[in-house]
């Protein structure tokens, strides 16, 4: 009996030794950020992630270029999400959904920038060449933010010479203090924007090791181009012509159609969502795309005026969300992997904002910008054209403009900053009207007590 | 002289016995004196030895004796009965309710107890109220049976997750289940980790491989006397699931088949063909003074493909049986059903083994093993324009599945569900085990020592492939989750009733637990055949994914209760749980609860003799409880990894650190009364107070933060209400009897305090969508709404209110009030079982109200503006002239594109009476069948599910809807979910 006891308690006892303290678990997936700026490698690594955050469908992944587009005058958007409806019929609200995302995901890229700036210098073992790299990519990513918001949530620059109220301008670190900044004028936004760039002109390098890190990743060039469009943006012919002739000025022909700069995306990295993605969106249901985004009446009457424009070409017939047939792009032609880069500042575009600027700033007409002109149009079989007038030059570049960068998220601005309306016979979708830019989340609005009463109007 | 024989007889049969005094088999039947009905579990024991065994499911017991004995039967709730053999070898028995004591033993936590005598709160459902009806998971065991507990199916899919409460939610950001436990065995229950969403909000049923029919009975904890024990996840109520074990005695075999169909409950709208939308959308364009395209003159009846004849067969066998050292229990079930909607299937194969072996008389060993493999064909759900119903009700209805050649066409973003079903593979397939061995020494009378080893192995693997008429190339992907746990209990366990007046209790336990959650996802697309089923036949791989998350829990805890003659009892339990979840600043944290009872009955002023009352026992409670469902590892900041960018790994901020994170906790105070009344209505009724302090709360950021919220445990929540249970026995006599059980839980749910978050009057909140968010002051599951008026008779135009009650045309978020709540003020259920001789009928109603749904579709089927997919009839009726009393605004309103966006429009009473079973049995008279010298019960029975509702009278679709399961912040929305089915099934059950 006392031996069987003795075994009972064993037993017993065992079954208690068997389990050790096991509660310090950490999580296999994340590091702890207190290392990731302790080395240059991981320093890098979450230089990537800016890169991958702008992959996010929310920021270029293509659904603010998407909205760019229909807004303004090259697609149709005949999809099913009525949160997208909304904004097609100028009807949005501030609790719109796809609104909120883009807003949120555009300040994840600020934010992350903001971290990069702070902490490269500080990384142990880090060299002045990757300091300065690093920080001139952060600031490049940052300024392309800030650009894509202010175009987004507030009017653009001819409405009120920028004195309007932009976006929350936020240049430091989080420091898991949270503060609820207020929404800066447009004109502050864009100096920040500016400065960044201008910056990022001094710090980048003018191209990497890897022909592919030339496009992928924020150059000279690319700054210099980015520079040219917010300008060009503001009216600042002089400064945009300079600008676009320095990064034409490091290499970028008009012949060669290489990017300057673009989102870099493959089959197992890209910004494609269940809800969309720029093959997604822009691609008829055969091709696997969801058809919301067919070519809109107008584009298609400027390409029908010239129907031997080899751009004209890169089209096909398919059955849009609508279940009609339709024309579409075929821009992004990967559908199923969605392996189609996202398109930034593109060669052709330096032209187009030197040619433009030109045509503006000149009293009479640029000759220069006429010869733009037609370079462009001989490159897509075009013959020269003749101009008459400064006006008619500065129209026929906007056409060349709006052919040559369609389904690239381009169109609303190009029609806002000069003063056009997005449609033609409807007052909430004419220059200036309250709904041609987005809400301010009212989430945002909820959670930053500075931004109360700050709301665009009419939402 | 007849007398005269038969005294011979007697004397000379007693002779025989004494001469002839050898063992022989002693069968017999137990059945309730009050109903006829059988008794399981009675003890049959020979007075004067240690020789004894139980009754079965079917009452029937088998007991070997020698010469003529005295058989004492006892079963508590009963009064014990003595019978003398003589030399009879069936020996039947009819036992008689036990009204003074009413003695039941409930199931509680690490332990049982005697209902009367026991202070904590429980609600239990035994296998007698749910057998033979077709469920799919035993959460559907308790909708509308134990008061206080709130259990709304989310959607027809089959598997689909349902969100339970007990006694209101108790969490906002934090996981929302009950804990879950099984023999002891509390189960992984990581619901959307297991699978893809595959659009629908919710994951699939935690509980979908535990087979019903192997379950004894379910038993709810709800107060703080019950929950404390499960210290650190009490706080969402526990439920405790026991399943069948052995029974010594003859080996008892009972096999139940049963067959039927189902339809959908309702439809979820009134849809226009082809021919009322062209005819409408032209009326529109030239109203608005656009272009008419040419229409295809085509047509095609989506909703008519996607739903069908659902079929569900099921057969279950089980086999019961041992001696008085060994006993055994063998279950088996095969269960086939097919959705309503079109691709939905789920086969489920479940075995179950429980042995139980005597070493000794002081020790005792034993297992129990469930096993269970679940195939399923799964379709997208909810959120998914690849939904069958989805995209049913979304479908231009000019759109054909086929061209012209009678070939799939790929309908892009509504995807072609009848393509996907013919070309496509969707498969879900998860094999589980669930089990736990124990050893338990009694080391002398009242002190048992006990450890039990648990494991669960939860293993899940899903196959999805889209021909190339979908994905041009076609696309796969492949996932391999498991959880895998096991925990060791230890316990030291004391019960000695002391003089037959103190009744001593006393529980001292050690568990550890861990478990590792893995996650494997393949994906690749471009394959050169269709024909080519398997991911590694891509050409292109788009992700290999590993992810591994573990935990660990360390707990101790015990209890103690004392009784004074059967009076005055106390109760005291404690709990400390140290768990990996929780951050370094608060790793360890403690649980307690003291209860206290008066069983006045018990009182020698009281009389039991009384015709009112028999018994009256009045409870209370107070204590702590926890919820440790604050994900793995969220004390930590982190950057994640896997954001890589052209090749090269990239990390990005993923969490703010909070080393503070850890637990949220419940207090509660429960007040009980129970009581038998007029020898027929037991009754209970229990008022309660829970207060949730410590919540975790995604503390909402301005985005400008670069993050979008951060985990802290900052507010609280208060649910308070009492719940009301009858169990009546209107009528009882020996060919007929009429019960009543009856419950009803009301609750109410406010919260106190949330994270400074004010909304436009300064009320802190936190939302949970766009619709719904928890406010301070208000339901956790608030609707924040702009409230619709109607159209204008005169104009046409929409109008909604502003927020000071003005009419405008064109609201915006600012006029935004609380419409309502998500949440029911009570809900509950009723069941009257009649039985007249062998004939037997139950109905069961459920019944919810005061909730509100808010119905996502109609954004879509309502949208006016829109050319893109279909529309509801009812838009039909739109505003031609001034006078009109419209549904919808005139074609050319200003409103026309605004109508259909969130507003109180497209919100709709929840409330609703439901006829949720009916069942018509016969049970075929034991005399035929011990005729037949080989069954021993026979029953034949059918039941009927759904069949009746009474809903709101404008409400579209069915209003028994939570779109997304156990989420706690969004309750009572759908997005075309599946209604329930309306199901009609036949069985047969025998006994050998």
């Amino acid at each position: 009996m006392r031996f069987k006891n003795i075994f009972y308690v064993s037993v017993l006892s065992l079954a208690l030794a068997a389990c050790g303290n096991k509660l310090e678990l950490l999580p296999e997936q994340d590091l702890s950020d207190e290392i990731v700026f302790n080395n240059v490698g991981t320093t890098e690594s979450a230089l990537r992630g800016i890169y991958s955050t702008a992959q996010e469908l929310d920021f270029y992944g293509s659904l603010p270029q998407l909205i760019n587009d229909y807004m303004g005058n090259t697609v149709d958007f005949v999809g099913t999400f009525p949160t997208l409806q909304d904004l097609n019929n100028f009807s949005a609200v501030s609790i719109n959904s796809n609104v909120q995302t883009i807003w949120q995901v555009h300040y994840e890229v600020i934010l992350q920038a903001n971290r990069m700036i702070a902490k490269a210098p500080g990384v142990p073992g880090i060299t002045q060449e990757q300091i300065d790299q690093f920080t001139g990519e952060a600031k490049f990513m940052r300024a392309l933010a800030y650009f894509q918001l202010a175009n987004l949530f507030s009017q653009p620059f001819q409405v009120s010479n920028g004195s309007n109220l932009c976006v929350p301008l936020v240049l430091e670190e989080f420091s898991g203090e949270v503060t609820y900044p207020s929404r800066a004028t447009l004109n502050d936004v864009h100096a920040a924007i500016e400065s960044d760039l201008n910056d990022a002109t001094n710090l980048l390098p003018e191209g990497y090791s890897s022909p592919e890190d030339n496009i992928g990743r924020a150059t000279k060039g690319a700054a210099f181009g980015l520079l040219s469009r917010l300008h060009l943006y503001r009216d600042q012919n002089d400064l945009a012509t300079s600008a676009a002739q320095s990064a034409i000025d490091l290499g970028y022909p008009l012949t060669s159609s290489v990017d300057v700069f673009t989102i870099v995306n493959s089959a197992i990295d890209n910004g494609r969502t269940g809800s969309g993605g720029w093959a997604a969106y822009y691609n008829p249901a055969a091709l696997g795309g969801r058809g919301d985004a067919p070519f809109s009446a107008e584009l298609l009457a400027l390409f029908q005026q010239e129907p031997t424009d080899t751009r004209f070409a890169a089209k096909i017939t398919g059955v849009a969300a609508d279940g009609l047939s339709h024309f579409f792009t075929t821009k992004y032609p990967d559908a199923v992997t969605n392996s189609d880069n996202s398109p930034v500042l593109r060669t052709a575009e330096l032209y187009l904002n030197k040619a433009e600027a030109l045509a503006k700033a000149s009293s009479g007409i640029s000759d220069e910008a006429v010869t733009i002109l037609n370079a462009i149009r001989s490159k897509s079989s075009l013959a020269a054209k003749s101009v008459t007038s400064k006006n008619e030059l500065i129209d026929l570049i906007l056409v060349e403009r709006n052919k040559e960068l369609a389904f690239e998220g381009h169109s609303r601005m190009d029609l806002l900053r000069n003063r056009r309306n997005l449609r033609s016979n409807q007052a909430n979708a004419a220059f200036g009207a309250p709904k041609t830019i987005l809400p301010i989340p009212q989430r945002e609005i909820d959670n930053n007590s500075g931004l109360r009463g700050q709301q665009n109007e009419g939402y | 002289m007849k007398q005269k024989l038969l005294s011979f007889i007697f004397v000379l049969t007693c002779l025989i016995g004494v001469t002839y005094a050898q063992n022989r088999q002693v069968t017999g039947k137990v059945t309730s004196a009050t109903d006829g009905s059988p008794i399981s579990g009675v003890s049959v024991a020979i007075q004067g030895t240690s020789s004894a065994t139980q009754t079965d499911q079917e009452g029937n017991y088998s007991l070997s004796i020698s010469g003529q004995v005295t058989l004492s039967f006892t079963s508590i709730g009963f009064v014990s009965q003595n019978i003398e053999t003589f030399n009879r070898n069936i020996v039947n028995a009819q036992l008689v309710p036990d009204q003074s004591t009413l003695d039941e033993v409930i199931v509680v936590g690490y332990g049982e107890q005697n209902r009367t005598l026991s202070t904590q709160s429980v609600s239990t459902i035994k296998a007698e109220s749910f057998k033979n009806t077709p469920i799919q998971t035993p959460q559907q065991i308790l909708q509308g049976q134990a008061a206080g507990v709130n259990m709304v199916n989310s959607s027809g899919v089959l598997g689909a997750e349902a969100q339970i409460t007990v006694r209101g939610g108790s969490s906002l950001s934090a996981g929302g289940r009950p804990l879950y436990v099984i023999d002891g065995v509390p189960l992984n229950s990581a619901g959307a980790e297991y699978t893809q969403t595959q659009g629908g909000s919710s994951g699939l049923n935690p509980l979908l491989n535990i087979n019903s029919s192997d379950i004894e009975s379910v038993t709810v904890l709800k107060d703080a006397a019950a929950v404390a024990i499960y210290g650190s996840r009490g706080s969402n109520g526990v439920i405790l699931i026991k399943t069948k074990s052995g029974a010594s005695g003859k080996t008892k075999i009972n096999v139940d088949y049963f067959n039927g169909f189902s339809h959908p409950t309702a439809d979820i709208d009134d849809m226009m063909n082809a021919q009322e939308w062209i005819q409408f959308r032209s009326d529109y364009l030239r109203a608005n003074g656009a272009t008419v395209p040419n229409f295809p003159t085509t047509s095609f009846d989506w909703l008519d493909a996607a739903v069908r004849t659902g079929k569900v067969n099921n057969i279950a066998v089980n086999a019961q049986g041992g001696d008085e050292k060994t006993r055994f229990y063998l279950g088996g079930n095969y269960s086939k059903e097919t959705g309503f909607t079109i691709s939905n299937a789920m086969d489920r194969l479940a075995g179950k083994i429980s042995l139980d072996h005597n070493v000794s008389d002081k020790f005792k060993v034993g297992v129990n093993y469930n096993l269970s493999r679940v195939d399923m064909d799964r379709i997208n759900s909810e959120n998914s324009t690849y939904a069958p119903l989805t995209a049913a009700y979304l479908f231009l209805p000019y759109v054909t599945p086929y061209d012209e050649n009678g070939e799939f066409v790929n309908t892009g973003f509504i995807g072609n569900f009848l393509a996907i079903d013919a070309t496509g593979i969707n498969k879900n397939y998860s094999n589980r085990q669930i089990g736990n061995a124990y050893a338990e020494w009694e080391i002398f009378e009242g002190l048992k020592a006990k450890t039990d080893f648990g494991i669960d192995n939860y293993g899940i693997d899903e196959k999805y492939r889209e021909a190339d008429i979908l994905t041009p190339g076609g696309y796969a992907y492949r996932t391999h989750n498991t959880d895998n746990k096991w925990l060791n209990t230890s316990t030291l366990n004391y019960n000695k009733r002391i003089n037959d007046l103190h009744n001593v209790g006393a529980l001292l336990g050690y568990s550890y637990e861990t478990a590792k959650l893995t996650q494997l996802l393949l994906e690749g697309s471009g394959f050169a055949s269709d024909d080519l089923p398997n991911v590694g036949s891509a050409s292109t791989p788009i992700t290999t994914s590993e992810e591994v998350y573990e935990w660990a829990l360390q707990s101790m805890f015990a209890r103690a209760n004392y009784g004074y003659a059967d009076k005055y009892l106390v109760e005291g339990s404690f709990r400390r749980d140290g768990s990996s979840r929780f951050g370094p600043n608060r790793k360890y944290g403690n649980f307690f609860a003291v209860s206290g009872g008066w069983v006045i009955s018990n009182e020698n002023f009281f009389n039991k003799d009384n015709a009112y009352i028999q018994s009256l026992k009045l409870t209370a409670s107070y204590g702590t409880s926890g919820n440790d469902g604050i994900g793995f590892y969220n004390y930590y900041g982190t950057f994640a990894g896997g954001n890589d960018y052209m090749g090269g790994a990239g990390l990005v901020p993923f969490r703010v650190a909070n080393r503070n994170l850890s637990w949220e906790e419940t207090a509660q105070f429960d007040l009980g009364l129970s009581a038998r009344l007029f020898n027929r209505i037991d009754f209970q009724f229990n008022f309660y107070n829970k207060n949730t302090t410590g919540l975790l709360s995604d503390v909402p950021y301005p985005y400008t933060t670069g993050f979008p919220s951060a985990s802290q445990n900052v507010g609280e929540m208060r649910n308070r209400g009492f719940e009301f249970a009858i169990n009546s026995e209107n009528i009882k006599r020996e060919n007929f009897s009429w019960t009543t059980s009856f419950n009803i839980g009301f609750n109410k749910n406010t919260v106190l305090s949330l994270p400074v978050n004010p909304d436009e009057d300064g009320r802190n909140f936190l939302a949970g969508n766009t619709e719904q968010r928890a406010i301070e002051g208000y339901s956790r599951n608030s609707f924040y709404l702009i409230r619709y008026k109607g159209i204008n008779q005169q104009t046409g135009e929409a109008e909604w209110f502003a927020k000071d009650g003005s009419t405008t045309t064109a609201p915006t978020a600012a006029d935004r009030v609380i419409v309502g709540k998500a949440d029911p003020n009570f809900q509950g259920g009723i069941t009257n079982t009649l039985r007249y001789k062998n004939l037997d009928f139950s109905a069961f109603f459920n019944f919810s109200y005061g909730n509100d749904v808010y119905l996502d579709g109609i954004e879509f089927t309502d949208n006016f503006a829109s050319g893109s997919y279909n529309k509801s009839r009812m838009l039909l009726d739109y505003w031609r002239q001034p006078g009109d009393n419209a549904y919808a605004p005139a074609l050319n309103s200003d409103t026309r594109a605004t109508f259909a966006q969130t507003s109180t429009k497209n919100l709709f009473d929840g409330s609703y009476l439901r006829l949720k079973t009916v069942q018509f049995g016969y049970t075929f008279p034991t005399e035929l069948l011990s005729r037949t010298n080989f069954f021993s019960s026979a029953r034949v029975y059918f039941l009927a599910q759904n069949i009746w509702t009474v809903k709101a009278k404008d409400f579209r679709g069915d209003p028994e809807i939570s779109a997304n399961g156990a989420s706690n912040l969004i309750i009572g929305q759908t997005f075309f979910a599946l209604p329930q089915p309306k199901t009609f099934t036949f069985g047969v059950n025998f006994g050998f």
